[in-house]
């Protein structure tokens, strides 16, 4: 019993180490929306920082103390990592989809540990340093914070804790509790769990985002250095051991549902003990099993994830996802395919009749890898589900292959079979159908997760695979593997490099083709259906779970396909030649090159056999005119972590293109010929047209000169329904101004020329058809879209170039359309973001009872007219400025369209300007004051509500053109550019 | 759409076939290949000239990267004294495979095919991806046979044979010979305790039946420490486990094979007042310092004495290209790897081909020793099994100290 105690204490002290992980990543996914699988890169990269500052000088390092040291690695160099990473990197994916996002991660954790150890390679090469980098000595333990060495305290005969162990923990605990405080209790952490609920109704609130997303970023850095410094020296100074930590954690992430920091630390604390106990009791006949003890989190992580219920995760499905634009849409087929072909063709040429038999070996193993790719352009680039078991698929197809082309029957079948041993090519067919079926299995139990949760549902089946069932002495065939000769038949002999380049590019076709069949295929319609709306897709009789499995299936099929020429080209295969963690950079890599397009996989397969050839070709052994460089360069190419650092800096590169390399090289193309194009076009009106907006596509007016005058205010001067004539836009009173405003989204402009005004006590109803162009106009006022021309003034200073948060801040207030409340944040946090003093928060629950009763429930669980009622509650606990509210009364019955009426002329009453943004006429002519008519992006109608003819306005809805010209400050005939506009796109 | 599928597949084949038609009319000369199944007629000179021949390996540089010092110090010597029968050797400085099988399967085929290398020196690594490769292209490797890649392969020579055969049937009752030596005595308990993985299963079984030969009583044999990359959070059980693993009591040799927590695993065996005796693998000069591996016994395939005349030899060559290398196994594999190919183009003679030169070496006749270093290896047997040899060293403070000269025993069965 004193045994069992100790142990389990012992577990929980070395719990510390997920612990802290766990937090970690629990915080920087509340923050900001990733799941930073690099987390432990960080922590390897500040350790090395340590360990290099720490070590003494004879010995390379700079010789500094324990603090010193410690202050400048963990104190100064992770919080500045985190900066970058947040600067460069995730805030520039923030509205990626999820696998993008991932993949972002991903990329820190490949290129970050390749670039510290190649920064102190290349300082060593170049500088003449000779710093140490701590890998290369195995066993070895760096110091860390603690004693050193680390003093040990016996718990029992055997089981005792060290002072190291026990530092992490107490880091642990401090930086969950922390973490807690910071989140829960402080204005910072409120900020960033709102940012994280809705960005830009944050932004809208006045809340910095970027600024929250920085500091979290920077204290998630700091706490995975300091983690990094403290567990260093309980194992040793690689990159992979720190990987390892944090994939282990991730089941304390999933335990604490992804969303509590001390339920994340107390989930790493009972992980460690759970090991220990199960590496002390677990039953022999269990632990028997190789491979069982080290798969036990992965199993309890996948057996959570049934466990616990996430909140809000649609099954299987990337929701509402835009697909991205063709840029060469607008080119015939012919055009787009040339450079394929042609491209195609040279690397025929180049495999077949110049490259020698090395490089053609390279190519192959480069066409296999397309093969894989092209697996996860299925799953991920069609399907928008995330795996991390391609590698683990591709090992089932090799060892199938393996196992089939090897065993001996008894008899033997003519042509499908060979002196009672299967050909290679029904062995392929066998891998492809085993792993088909080995992929139905494995989604079966797993696509009722969603984006991270699949992720990571598939990355627990991975690791589990990979330690106990192809650790199986029958299933990998032993420690040798399964070699598989080179089939020959009559002339094709795929012992001859060339003759299999022939037959893998033929495969590749293959592939190719089927990819893009899928694509096309009912199933492929029926997945971008699911993608773009899981509900709508549903009513349409889409089934999704039939569908994402068929996907999937499909997937792991290509990939079980792709596994057995990869066993071809590897031979032989082990369980060491398709790894889990090759897994993650392959779909880095896949992602980098667009996992939309069976091109880019290509691509992608080719580029990632040929680099790290070219590398260290470069560096090693090519000669002229390579020799010629100095030995340090060469030195520094030929390190094996280059290719790593490209490969990871390649995923990186997404915050660029979310779309890929390919996609990147398309938009340019696109860009060329569209200037191109709009060179001839655009000499005649060069003087007119403004910088920026004269966009081939859609023609804006070349005219606007007589246009503005017309379109300018006639209302501030006092309201007359005559105001035509060049009103002049300083009017005395007018807290909100917008001046001419033109807009739009992209090259699509929505707005053209827009101007409006509004005062203190005064409500103004912007009424118009649908794409009238009112929410766009609510969005330049409150500066989440940026107007190409005109300028917005709000109490009397010129906000146009101002982020929405500043301009919230100064007093201008917008209740987007739909609910403007945070779903995820309780109503007393929603009250608090803006509502900073509890004076404040306490009238606002008292003109609304219902939110005082439910203060702490989260704010999506209330029912519409609650959340409208908890959106106009944040503005009249303190009235705004300005109050613009986008279609309050949508969706809402009659009682609750009530209560928004009194609110609104509450807010009025208190001195509130507001802008009343309606489709409902009725409503909002029983408050304005004055009335602004849209129409195509244009203000047709203005003037007091007095003079609001109802037949007219009427009228506007349906488009009567005549109306039009009768109205004040509009003209006839300007049709000109209306037929292009669009609706205006949705959010 | 189904028509479109088959519009792409059969232009797509019809691709495959013109090429392939090409690609046969233009069919790799076979140079480069020297199988050993062909007519003995076949001359591969690939890497050889009048003057000179070319060899090139892969070392994975985390554990074996001084392998490539070890390999320079000798060639240098054989070159200082004019070459091996009129051709000085050049080498191509062996890359790091990361021990990734790919990798090395890269290297060999650039090596065989781009540099075109006579034979492979060394080759050092956990894992050898072109192991395949090398043995269907009868390509000649040297270098530590602790890869299956040196098992059952006519092309591979290990300077200690085959070390551990993937069938696990074979094994030496080396370490039992060296610990009775060092005990005097075999009436003695033992715990093996090594990683979840290939190398800690397969090592287990045979140096169980290694000590188990000699009558050495084996009371528990686990490969249960989480192997790499996974690593163990705590200690703890699997040091209360050896502790109590002789019917309850702790036994009186405790072998561990860790790479990571080998140190942490005998520092927490010593802090729980372990008397007996721990024996690891692993001599690195590194480690000395680390806590617990003072006072541990390493057992190693090559004798580690730098008194013996051959290790003052070597280290005096290895003096010569790198004044500030210690010794260790790296290096020393590399050495003796370099010294055993030297050996092989004597006895191949002058007129240097792949087929005669591994027709000299499995011909049978070619024996491979030196004297306190490496044990014996026969040729072709050791293509099979290990030399049964190995020695002794004590950790003391930061000192090696050697305690049994290398000492054979012989091969034995594994059931």
């Amino acid at each position: 019993m004193a045994q069992f105690l100790s142990l389990a204490l012992a577990g929980a002290v070395s719990g510390g180490l997920y612990a802290v992980m766990a937090s970690g990543l629990v915080l920087t996914y509340q923050a900001s929306g990733v799941f930073n699988v690099g987390h432990g890169a960080v922590a390897f990269a500040t350790a090395l920082v340590f360990y290099v500052l720490h070590q003494p000088a004879a010995e390379g390092g700079a010789g500094l103390a324990v603090v010193p040291a410690a202050i400048i690695s963990v104190g100064l160099f992770a919080p500045l990592l985190g900066w970058f990473l947040d600067r460069f990197l995730f805030r520039r994916l923030a509205g990626a989809p999820e696998a993008t996002r991932l993949v972002g991660a991903v990329g820190v954790l490949i290129a970050l540990p390749a670039a510290a150890l190649l920064t102190i390679a290349a300082s060593n090469a170049f500088l003449g340093t000779d710093l140490p980098t701590a890998s290369g000595e195995q066993g070895i333990q760096p110091p860390g914070l603690g004693p050193w060495p680390a003093r040990s305290f016996s718990l029992t005969r055997g089981v005792a804790i060290d002072s190291d162990q026990i530092a992490v923990l107490a880091a642990a605990a401090l930086a969950a509790v922390g973490l807690w405080y910071l989140l829960r209790r402080t204005r910072l952490g409120l900020e960033t769990r709102a940012a994280v609920d809705r960005g830009v109704l944050a932004r809208l609130r006045g809340v910095d985002t970027d600024r929250a997303s920085m500091l979290v970023w920077m204290v998630t850095t700091f706490l995975a250095g300091l983690a990094g410094v403290l567990i260093a020296p309980l194992f040793d100074l690689s990159a992979i051991t720190f990987h390892m930590i944090v994939f282990t954690s991730f089941t304390a992430v999933v335990a604490a549902r992804l969303r509590s920091v001390p339920g994340a630390f107390a989930a790493g604390i009972a992980l460690g003990v759970v090991q220990n106990l199960v590496n002390g009791y677990a039953p022999d006949l269990l632990t028997e099993i190789s491979g069982f003890r080290s798969s036990v989190p992965f199993l309890l992580l996948f057996v959570l994830l049934f466990l616990v219920p996430t909140r809000g995760r649609d099954a299987g499905s990337v929701a509402e996802e835009a697909p991205p634009i063709d840029p060469a849409g607008d080119l015939p087929a012919w055009r787009r395919r040339l450079p394929w072909a042609v491209a195609a063709a040279v690397f025929c040429a180049y495999g077949l009749w110049i490259a020698d038999a090395y490089w053609t070996g390279i190519l192959n193993r480069g066409l296999v890898m397309a093969l894989v790719l092209l697996s996860f352009v299925v799953v991920t680039g069609l399907g928008g589900m995330i795996s991390l078991a391609q590698a683990t698929f591709v090992t089932v197809g090799g060892f199938t292959t393996g196992w089939l082309v090897t065993h001996q029957w008894p008899s033997t079948v003519p042509i499908l079979m060979d002196n009672g041993r299967v050909t290679f090519w029904l062995a392929v067919l066998g891998a492809t159908v085993l792993t088909m079926a080995v992929g139905v299995l494995v989604a079966l139990p797993s696509l009722r997760f969603g984006g991270l949760m699949l992720a990571l549902a598939t990355l627990a089946l991975a690791f589990a695979g990979d330690r106990l069932v192809f650790q199986l002495e029958g299933v990998r065939n032993g420690s040798s593997g399964w070699s598989i000769p080179r089939p020959a038949y009559g002339p094709v002999d795929l012992a001859d490099d060339r003759t299999l380049f022939v037959v893998l590019v033929a495969m590749v076709a293959l592939a190719v083709a089927l990819v893009v069949n899928l694509n096309r295929s009912a199933t492929g319609r029926a997945v971008l259906a699911l993608r773009s709306s899981a509900v709508a897709a549903a009513t349409s009789g889409v089934a999704p779970t039939r569908v994402k499995l068929t996907v999937f299936a499909a997937s792991a099929g290509l990939a079980g396909f792709a596994g057995a020429f990869f066993a071809l080209v590897n031979s032989p295969m082990t369980n060491t030649s398709a790894p889990a963690l090759v897994g993650i950079v392959w779909l880095a890599v896949a992602v980098t090159f667009g996992i939309r397009r069976p091109a880019g996989a290509v691509v992608a397969g080719v580029v990632y056999a040929m680099v790290p050839p070219w590398l260290s070709g470069i560096g090693v052994s090519w000669g002229a005119p390579w020799s010629s460089l100095p030995g340090s360069v060469r030195e520094v190419v030929a390190n094996p972590d280059l290719p790593v650092m490209l490969f990871g800096l390649g995923a990186l590169s997404l915050a660029r293109q979310p779309d890929g390399v390919l996609a990147d090289v398309g938009a340019a193309l696109a860009r060329r010929r569209a200037a191109r194009r709009a060179r001839p076009a655009a000499e005649p009106t060069e003087a007119v047209a403004p910088a920026g907006t004269a966009g081939p596509v859609v023609p804006v007016p070349v005219e606007p000169v007589p246009v503005e005058p017309a379109l300018m205010p006639s209302a501030p001067r006092g309201a007359g329904p005559d105001g035509s004539g060049a009103a002049v836009a300083a009017e005395a009173g007018a807290v909100l101004e917008l001046r001419g405003v033109y807009a739009g989204y992209g090259e699509v402009e929505v707005l053209h020329g827009v101007s409006l005004s509004v005062a203190p006590g005064e409500v103004v109803a912007v009424l118009g058809a649908n794409g009238a162009g009112k929410s766009t106009l609510c969005a330049v006022a409150a500066g989440l879209v940026a107007p190409s021309r005109g300028e917005v003034v709000l109490s009397g200073r010129d906000v146009t170039s101002e982020p929405p948060f500043r301009r919230a801040r100064t007093g201008l207030l917008l209740a987007p359309e739909a609910r403007g409340v945070f779903p995820g944040l309780s109503v007393d946090d929603n009250l608090a973001l803006r509502l900073r003093s509890a004076e404040q928060r306490r009238a606002a629950r008292g003109r609304f009872p219902i939110l005082g009763d439910r203060h702490d429930q989260l704010a999506g669980l209330l029912s519409g007219g609650e959340q409208q009622q908890l959106a106009l509650a944040v503005a009249l606990g303190d009235p705004p400025a300005v109050f613009i509210a986008d279609e309050p009364t949508l969706g809402l019955a009659p009682l609750a369209v009530e209560a928004v009426v009194e609110a609104l002329a509450e807010l009025r009453d208190r001195g509130s300007a507001v802008v009343l943004v309606e489709e409902q006429a009725a409503t909002a002519l029983r408050l304005a004051d004055t009335v602004v008519v849209m129409e195509l992006g244009r203000v047709a109608w203005r003037g007091p509500v007095s003079e609001v003819d109802a037949t007219r306005l009427a009228a506007t809805y349906l488009g009567e053109a005549d109306l039009v010209g009768r109205g004040p400050g509009a003209r006839s005939g300007d049709e000109e550019a209306d037929g292009e506009i669009s609706e205006e796109p949705t959010r | 759409m189904r028509r479109y599928l088959i519009r792409i597949s059969s232009v797509a084949l019809a691709a495959a076939l013109v090429l392939s038609a090409c690609s046969e009319s233009t069919k790799d000369d076979g140079k480069g290949s020297g199988n050993g199944d062909r007519e003995p007629a076949t001359r591969t000179t690939r890497g050889v000239t009048d003057t000179s021949v070319k060899v090139g390996g892969l070392v994975y540089d985390l554990y074996f990267g001084d392998a490539r010092v070890g390999v320079q110090a000798r060639i240098k010597q054989a070159n200082d004294a004019g070459g091996v029968h009129g051709r000085r050797i050049e080498v191509v400085e062996a890359e790091n495979d990361n021990n990734d099988a790919a990798k090395g399967l890269e290297i060999t085929k650039r090596l065989v095919e781009s540099e075109k290398v006579f034979a492979l020196l060394p080759v050092n690594s956990g894992v050898f991806g072109g192991g395949d490769y090398a043995a269907q292209n009868g390509v000649p490797v040297f270098g530590w046979g602790v890869n299956p890649g040196f098992c059952d392969k006519p092309n591979a020579f290990g300077i200690t044979g085959c070390v551990t055969n993937p069938s696990l049937k074979v094994a030496s009752n080396a370490l039992g010979t060296a610990l009775e030596k060092q005990l005097g005595t075999s009436d003695k308990t033992i715990a093996f305790i090594g990683e979840d993985n290939d190398a800690g299963r397969g090592g287990i079984k045979l140096l169980t039946s290694s000590v188990e030969d000699k009558g050495f009583e084996v009371v528990m044999a686990d490969a249960s420490l989480p192997a790499p990359p996974d690593v163990p959070g705590d200690v703890s059980p699997f040091v209360t486990q050896l502790l109590k693993s002789d019917g309850g009591q702790a036994p009186d040799i405790i072998y561990l094979i860790a790479t990571l927590s080998g140190t942490k695993i005998s520092a927490a065996l010593q802090a729980a007042g372990f008397k007996g005796m721990i024996v690891t693998p692993s001599y690195s000069p590194l480690l000395l310092g680390v806590p617990g591996y003072d006072g541990t016994w390493i057992n190693t395939q090559l004798g580690m004495d730098p008194k013996v005349a051959a290790n003052a030899e070597m280290l005096k060559a290895v003096a010569a290209v790198k004044p500030d290398q210690k010794l260790n196994l790296a290096v020393a594999a590399g050495y003796w790897a370099a010294d055993m190919f030297v050996k092989a183009l004597e006895k191949t003679g002058r007129d240097l081909t792949v087929e005669r030169f591994l027709a000299a070496l499995n011909g049978g006749g070619f024996t491979y020793e030196v004297p306190g270093v490496v044990g014996r290896s026969e040729w072709p047997g050791n293509h099979e099994h290990p030399v049964p040899c190995s020695a002794m060293t004590e950790v003391r403070g930061k000192e090696f100290i050697p305690t049994v000269p290398l000492a054979c025993g012989r091969n034995i069965p594994v059931e």
